[in-house]
């Protein structure tokens, strides 16, 4: 039985024509989009739409994704002209006649929606992504009032999907930029009152592809699907390396 | 060169950009400041006319010396950190991004110096260059 046997036939169901970028790298085949017509069923998701198309219609085409549930950030994309989590966008909400989903843009892919994170992933383990504790640990556990649980609250809903570090120019054309999401991340260490590891991450962000190197364009904050403000994290960064230039903590 | 093509990375080492981007925001409201105050002042203070002869007197006054040192000072801090920040974006190598900001402060220390004798020329009462 081949894939299209079980395909379902949805009489009078609305259509939508869906382009998907293509990439092969194992095959000699240049870079290109496929067309088809996808029935948009209920309230179908791109990541829906992705499925239907691999089970009825290509079962090569390769995507990524986990919690189907928009907090795993695996499947970010770049859905007409926007970075939109496939799980988390409704075909209704696109309001377009034609669908185009293309990879994360200015980074390597590895095939067809899959692309290379690695560089990202570096970056992130390099700002020591955990809690920096030099005192005995406490009893039971690390207290934090709510006041100061508050600062951290846009940081901490990062999923680092990646949508920010595509998106921005800077990384484009340093490949040694931190980039958004590692800065945030930072930040939200840097505020947490639990944290003591100011000192040795604020060299991390302190040089000329740390912090810098942002422009503040905020492609980041339009990309982020989570409506994380990434710049204020940045400026947040600056502010504090200058403060710590002069005897500031 | 990436992250991962270079033993040490090189955003690890070296001093930061903070008093850089301090002193870029300082002299970008200075020159917010002192460009306002010089439209102001030419626009409607005192003489309107623009000749030599009013420029010479403009020149003599100890508020158009301040504020035009302060404008030459600022706009060519401004303006060659700018630049410096526009090449540092094409990663270039730490080597070459200190070559740049070594020319960079000789090029800005030499243009307010050749900036001031003109704007002190009159002050001194010598005119142009010592002319």
């Amino acid at each position: 039985m081949s894939i299209t046997d079980t395909k379902p036939q949805l009489e009078g169901a609305k259509t939508v024509t869906v382009n998907i970028f293509r990439y092969d790298p194992a095959t000699t085949d240049k870079p290109h989009y496929d067309s088809w017509q996808v029935p948009i069923i209920g309230s179908m998701t791109v990541l829906d739409l992705l499925f239907h198309l691999l089970e009825h219609e290509d079962g090569s085409l390769a995507f990524r994704y986990a919690c189907r549930e928009a907090i795993c950030g695996s499947c970010a994309l770049y859905v007409n002209g926007s970075y939109r989590l496939a799980c988390k966008t409704q075909l209704k909400d696109l309001k377009a006649p034609e669908i185009n989903i293309s990879p994360l843009p200015h980074l390597k892919v590895i095939k067809d929606l899959v692309v290379d994170m690695d560089p990202f992933w570096e970056k992130y383990e390099r700002i020591k992504p955990y809690l920096i504790t030099r005192d005995e640990p406490p009893e039971k556990e690390f207290l934090q009032d709510p006041a100061a649980r508050l600062k951290m609250d846009d940081m901490v809903d990062c999923i680092l999907c990646g949508a920010c570090y595509s998106g921005c120019p800077t990384v484009w054309t340093d490949p040694d930029y931190l980039g958004p999401a590692a800065l945030v991340k930072m930040n939200r260490f840097t505020v947490d009152t639990r944290d003591q590891g100011n000192k040795e991450r604020t060299k991390l962000f302190d040089n000329e592809h740390g912090v810098w190197r942002c422009h503040t364009i905020f492609n980041c904050v339009e990309a982020c699907p989570k409506d994380i403000n990434q710049t204020y994290s940045i400026q947040h960064l600056k502010r504090r390396a200058v403060a710590r230039r002069f005897g500031g903590k | 060169m990436s992250v991962r093509d270079q033993g040490q990375p090189a955003w690890l080492v070296g001093p930061g950009g903070a008093i850089a981007w301090l002193l870029q925001r300082l002299s970008g409201f200075i020159l917010v400041l002192l460009l306002g105050t010089h439209l102001l002042l030419l626009h409607y203070g005192g003489d309107q006319q623009l000749v030599f002869a009013s420029v010479t007197i403009r020149l003599k006054t100890v508020l158009f010396i301040i504020i035009d040192t302060g404008l030459l000072a600022s706009g060519l801090y401004h303006g060659l950190n700018g630049l410096r920040n526009v090449v540092l974006d094409w990663d270039i190598s730490r080597r070459a991004a200190a070559v740049l900001t070594t020319v960079l402060w000789i090029v800005g220390i030499f243009m307010t110096i050749y900036g001031a004798t003109a704007l002190y020329s009159f002050w001194a009462g010598r005119g142009v260059f010592g002319g």
